[in-house]
């Protein structure tokens, strides 16, 4: 059986793709959204820093309002109907101390995720988010499945 | 039913109210968030106008002059063939400045389609300044600037580092580009590179018209351009810095600016420097997955 290939996804970035293809990515308090048909079996994934772009610098992907819908039309424009979309949510960890912050990016990186998904009508399946420590996920776009692995903290600055 | 003393109750009412502050600081912080959107928002809309306008003037006008000025060239009599190296300057200046608008668009582009995974390739940082500035040398020598190059502690061993050379490339063009754009002639620009604390520090300063306070915090946004008037003597729409920020930010680093009006402008990049190790392959993750297969979860 010959591998699928891997793609490590950066912070900022999107990725889809209708190979099979392991998406890679490591998640502080970032949050990655994965969206899978199962269907015609394309899935992609994006991975946000911080909830809500507010009008400064360039409207990219590093806000999760915009990743989102972002992923979605890209997805779309692959031939994925949104009504079979799927929704996995991983990330958000506070994995840097906060506590003097009200705000805390990764719960408000989780509930934009969260929010999105639900205007779209996407049902979210799985999701594993919160919690002190980072992440590795890999997911695999031609079954849908995601794994999870924790890091330590120093690994998970992003 | 549990019981509390009026000691627990009197606790738990200040931690109520405690709480209730807080809330509303947050609600007023988010409100004030939310007005700024809103004003940006409004901006955005006229900005959209104005940007197609800018477009138009930005590539059709260096388009026209390029074939306008090629076509004397045809034909021109044999006596005034001296002219030609005239005509060819003309040309380069427009297609040179018309090349730098198309790569900002692509760039912004794809940064706002989530496309940019950085490629980290040894690159030489120094001979990379040399050739940028290299590039805007006709520019420079129209406005009469003089480029104050300022290695210190740099030697061949560590100029040599891992970068994404396109990303870096565009990030140093921007920021120069503007710096002679907002110079006075006559005046010079010091370009200065370090290395310090496994940092990377290059800075770019000019003398010309400077950034006000409350304008500092805007240059990034994009399409913002400080003199918004159509004809501005400046070139160009105001992608650049946003762009370089962007990137700057893909790279883990910053961009730091020191800026008083009339004084000049300092840009400081500082990225981190890269090891070879460090560099996410996808394979050594993968590795992680496969040898720790036990505190694997799969969802």
């Amino acid at each position: 059986m010959q591998e699928p290939n891997s793609y490590f996804l950066f912070p900022s970035n999107l990725y889809a793709s209708a190979e099979e293809t392991n998406i890679l990515t490591i998640l502080g308090s970032c949050v990655a959204v994965c969206i899978w048909d199962p269907i015609t079996r394309i899935g992609g994934m994006n991975h946000f820093m911080l909830p809500l772009w507010n009008g400064n610098g360039l409207a990219s992907p590093k806000y999760g309002n915009i990743a989102i819908k972002k992923l979605i039309e890209k997805l779309e424009n692959m031939g994925v109907k949104k009504s079979n979309m799927q929704a996995k949510v991983f990330g958000g960890g506070e994995v840097l101390e906060t506590s003097s912050n009200n705000f805390i990016i990764g719960k408000r990186n989780i509930s934009i995720a969260y929010e999105m998904l639900e205007e779209y009508k996407i049902p979210i399946m799985s999701a594993n988010t919160n919690g002190k420590l980072g992440r590795k996920i890999i997911f695999n776009t031609r079954t849908g499945k995601v794994k999870l692995h924790y890091i330590n903290q120093t690994y998970g600055k992003r | 039913m549990l019981k509390l003393t009026d000691k627990e109750l009197i606790q738990e009412l200040e931690n109520r109210f405690i709480e209730n502050e807080n809330a509303v600081k947050e609600l007023k912080k988010l409100t004030e968030e939310l007005k700024g959107v809103n004003v940006k928002l409004e901006e955005s809309e006229a900005i959209k106008t104005h940007f197609l306008s800018h477009i138009r003037n930005e590539i059709i006008n260096p388009l026209s002059s390029i074939i306008g000025i090629s076509k004397n060239i045809t034909h021109l009599p044999q006596e005034k063939l001296y002219k030609i190296i005239n005509f060819a300057e003309i040309i380069h200046n427009e297609a040179f400045e018309l090349d730098q608008q198309l790569r900002n668009i692509f760039a912004a582009a794809e940064i706002e389609a989530g496309d940019t995974n950085p490629t980290f390739s040894f690159i030489d940082i120094e001979s990379l300044l040399n050739e940028e500035i290299e590039t805007y040398q006709s520019r420079l020598i129209q406005k009469k600037i003089e480029i104050d190059l300022k290695f210190e502690g740099i030697t061949l061993e560590n100029s040599r580092q891992l970068l994404d050379e396109t990303k870096f490339r565009l990030i140093v063009s921007n920021i120069l580009r503007n710096a002679i754009k907002f110079s006075k002639e006559y005046s010079k620009i010091i370009i200065e590179l370090e290395f310090s604390d496994n940092h990377l520090i290059l800075s770019i300063q000019d003398f010309g018209i400077g950034i006000s306070k409350e304008n500092i915090n805007v240059i990034f946004d994009r399409f913002k351009k400080l003199d918004n008037s159509i004809n501005s003597i400046n070139r160009g729409h105001g992608l650049g810095l946003s762009i370089a920020l962007a990137y700057v930010n893909l790279l883990n680093g910053k961009i730091d600016v020191i800026s008083e009006l009339n004084k000049g402008a300092t840009f400081i990049v500082t990225l981190p420097i890269v090891e070879k190790e460090t560099i996410s392959d996808p394979t050594a993750i993968l590795d992680d997955f496969l040898f720790d297969s036990e505190t694997v979860e799969i969802f």
